[in-house]
């Protein structure tokens, strides 16, 4: 399965804001993504901003942690396409990466991403790839935005889902960086590949330039985040809705 | 003729692997301080130009022409010059060729002015009035004040508290040109505050200095903190020192050598050429060495994780080789060395094998000292001579027909302190 061009999806930790509500707010969200972005909760979300963070530590405190939020997506499923993010330090022992990626499959996900593969296990790239094709999932990649060219080649060749191109240093952290030069420059890199956009995005002008500079699509974490916990679902969605509508108008040159 | 380059070079785009991400600390450590995401907090302390700097795919980042034209005007392109007296003084002439590029041409007597001139230019862009800093020996700080002189802005130097009493010319020298220069640990922040009470005869660190600086620069308006080190955009505005070397240099190098305190020297000059063999365009044969004091020895005898960059936790963390935020060096007279950790990138490198350390005493060091003044007729500064060392070892040990290349990253002639006591000056050859 490809995903759509162009493509708009939320983050949110799977558990977040509470294991009972989970499943309610992603779907209160679904007219306006193209796919979700679940994160696996975890104790040690070390390469997430404070926003994310909070989710993941509520999410364990209320004690879903690891794959058995993945029980959650049990109740009826969401009417998107999904994909997961994990910290593959939080699987290595156990259940390993066959075992996370098995149960990624058998849950219905797309791909699983794993932000600290390139930085902390650059080793097992390939055989996260392997992994993820024999448990019937497709490879996603993340980049940051000092990255080297000859991985984001690499990267283009092994034909993933997506390559994740994270904008700023963490998720919700916006600091003056000229985003839409470093999305031009790795669409130059990574050639037709999927390219999907996230960190700090908060608003439906910045989405619309990502797509112009060359993104296929954004990811929108901290901002429908901070508008749940400010002004509830409604909130949430008006955001995830005027963002929805900003990519797809930038990509039909409106 | 070489003309001072274009471009900058940002070897993250080559390396090998990804370069880890600096981070927010994940425990509670830093909590409670008010201060939120230290990444966050960057917007608030760093130039904005910088971060960008900071986090860009580009490999060839543009000089802006306000700071080439700065850069012809302290006097770059720097020389690239045959040492065929220090060849002749170790007795390998004839046998091993030896070049250094002398950054202590530079008014500053240093390559400090690489990145402080572009630092200050993009604090100025900001609408900043005052820079601050922190400086060891005095050569950062030195170069913050004639940049900030050059274009108008006030300096403030925190200076670790060794070297305030020892590198009185320094000192002097900043407060000529405008800067306030401060004893660190001052009374001027908490942070200073707090490590005089608990040790009144603190002899300073750089990451101690570090924190009280940015603590400065958060408490006013108008303030960039601008940074001597460690951060890659820094090592970037220091190739300058290695694309020229590039056009200079008659041969390629067995040996690439340089001194490391944060790292941007090192970086500076070696990065071009290492990017290079990485790209598969050359310096294959090439060994890159970074010497170190032995009483700072990160990348010899550190260890390779998440550590904070400054002592207060104020900035991120960055994956980098270090002896501990808390480390505090003996007041050696290389105080510009006296730095717990290295530059990310740097580290990295010498995590993939791709740079070698070795780490010198500063007896070993002043013996080299001594034998390049006498036989170049320059004076290494302390931290330079670090590598003057290294190029003794490896040159007397070297093969027929070897070529040896260092960084001279700065002169000592406001060092005569260290070279008094260390019994260089006098005593014969």
């Amino acid at each position: 399965m490809e995903l759509s061009r162009p493509g708009f999806s939320v983050y949110l930790t799977l558990g977040y804001p509470g294991p009972a509500e989970a499943l309610e707010v992603l779907r209160s969200l679904e007219a306006c993504v193209d796919f979700y972005e679940l994160g696996l909760p975890t104790r040690r979300p070390k390469y997430d901003g404070p926003t994310v963070r909070a989710t993941h530590r509520r999410a364990v405190e209320a004690g879903v942690e690891g794959l058995e939020a993945l029980r959650l997506l049990e109740r009826g499923g969401l009417g998107k396409p999904f994909t997961l993010m994990a910290y593959l330090e939080d699987y290595l022992e156990r259940p390993g990466l066959r075992g996370l990626l098995e149960e990624a499959a058998a849950a219905g996900a797309l791909c699983v991403l794993l932000p600290d593969l390139p930085f902390d296990y650059p080793e097992m790239l390939e055989w996260y790839v392997d992994e993820s094709l024999r448990a019937g999932l497709r490879p996603c990649f993340f980049a940051s935005s000092r990255f080297p060219h000859g991985w984001l080649l690499r990267y283009a060749a092994l034909r993933p889902l997506y390559i994740y191109l994270g904008l700023q240093p963490a998720t919700g952290v916006e600091l003056p960086i000229a985003v839409e030069r470093n999305v031009r420059l790795a669409r130059r890199l990574v050639g037709g590949s999927y390219l999907l956009t996230g960190f700090a995005v908060r608003r439906p002008e910045t989405a619309a330039a990502l797509i112009r500079a060359g993104a296929d699509a954004v990811v929108v974490g901290s901002a429908v985040i901070r508008a749940l916990e400010e002004g509830g679902v409604g909130e949430a969605r008006r955001l995830a809705c005027s963002i929805y509508e900003a990519v797809h108008g930038a990509a039909a040159g409106v | 003729m070489v003309d001072v380059p274009r471009y900058w070079y940002n070897i993250v785009a080559d390396l090998p692997v990804p370069l880890p991400p600096l981070v927010d600390p994940l425990d509670d450590e830093a909590a409670g301080d008010g201060l939120g995401s230290r990444i966050g907090l960057l917007v608030r302390i760093l130039p904005s130009r910088l971060i960008d700097e900071e986090y860009t795919l580009s490999r060839l980042l543009p000089i802006p022409e306000p700071v080439r034209e700065a850069y012809r005007r302290a006097g770059r392109p720097t020389p690239l010059l045959r040492a065929e007296g220090f060849e002749r003084a170790l007795g390998v002439s004839g046998r091993v060729r030896i070049y250094y590029k002398y950054e202590g041409a530079l008014p500053t007597g240093s390559h400090k002015l690489n990145t402080a001139i572009p630092q200050v230019y993009y604090a100025k862009l900001d609408g900043a009035v005052e820079v601050a800093t922190e400086t060891g020996a005095g050569q950062w700080g030195l170069a913050v004040s004639i940049a900030a002189a050059m274009l108008g802005l006030k300096a403030v130097v925190f200076m670790t508290r060794s070297s305030y009493r020892s590198k009185k010319a320094r000192r002097i020298a900043m407060e000529t040109l405008g800067a306030t220069v401060y004893p660190s640990p001052s009374e001027v922040t908490e942070a200073g505050r707090r490590a005089l009470r608990e040790n009144p005869g603190h002899p300073g660190s750089l990451g101690l200095a570090i924190t009280e600086a940015i603590e400065y620069v958060l408490s006013g308006e108008r303030r960039r903190y601008v940074a001597g080190s460690v951060l890659e955009s820094v090592l970037t505005h220091q190739t300058v020192i290695g694309l020229e070397a590039l056009e200079q240099l008659p041969e390629e190098p067995d040996y690439m050598v340089a001194c490391v305190g944060g790292g941007s020297n090192m970086g500076g000059f070696t990065y071009p050429a290492i990017g290079m063999k990485l790209r598969g365009e050359g310096f294959e044969r090439t060994r890159f060495v970074a010497a170190e004091s032995a009483a700072a020895p990160r990348l010899s005898r550190g260890e390779y994780r998440y550590d904070g960059l400054d002592t207060g936790l104020v900035l991120p963390l960055a994956r980098m080789y270090s002896l501990g935020k808390d480390y505090v060096p003996p007041a050696i007279h290389a105080a510009g060395l006296r730095y717990h950790g290295a530059a990310p990138s740097l580290s990295l490198l010498r995590r993939l094998g791709l740079v070698e350390a070795r780490a010198y005493s500063q007896e070993e060091v002043a013996e080299a000292a001594r034998l390049f003044a006498r036989s170049e007729g320059l004076i290494p500064a302390p931290e330079s001579a670090h590598a003057v060392r290294a190029v003794v070892d490896i040159a007397r040990r070297a093969p027929e027909g070897t070529v040896i290349a260092f960084n001279l990253s700065g002169h000592g002639l406001m060092d005569t302190d260290a070279y008094e006591k260390l019994g260089v000056a006098g005593g014969g050859s």
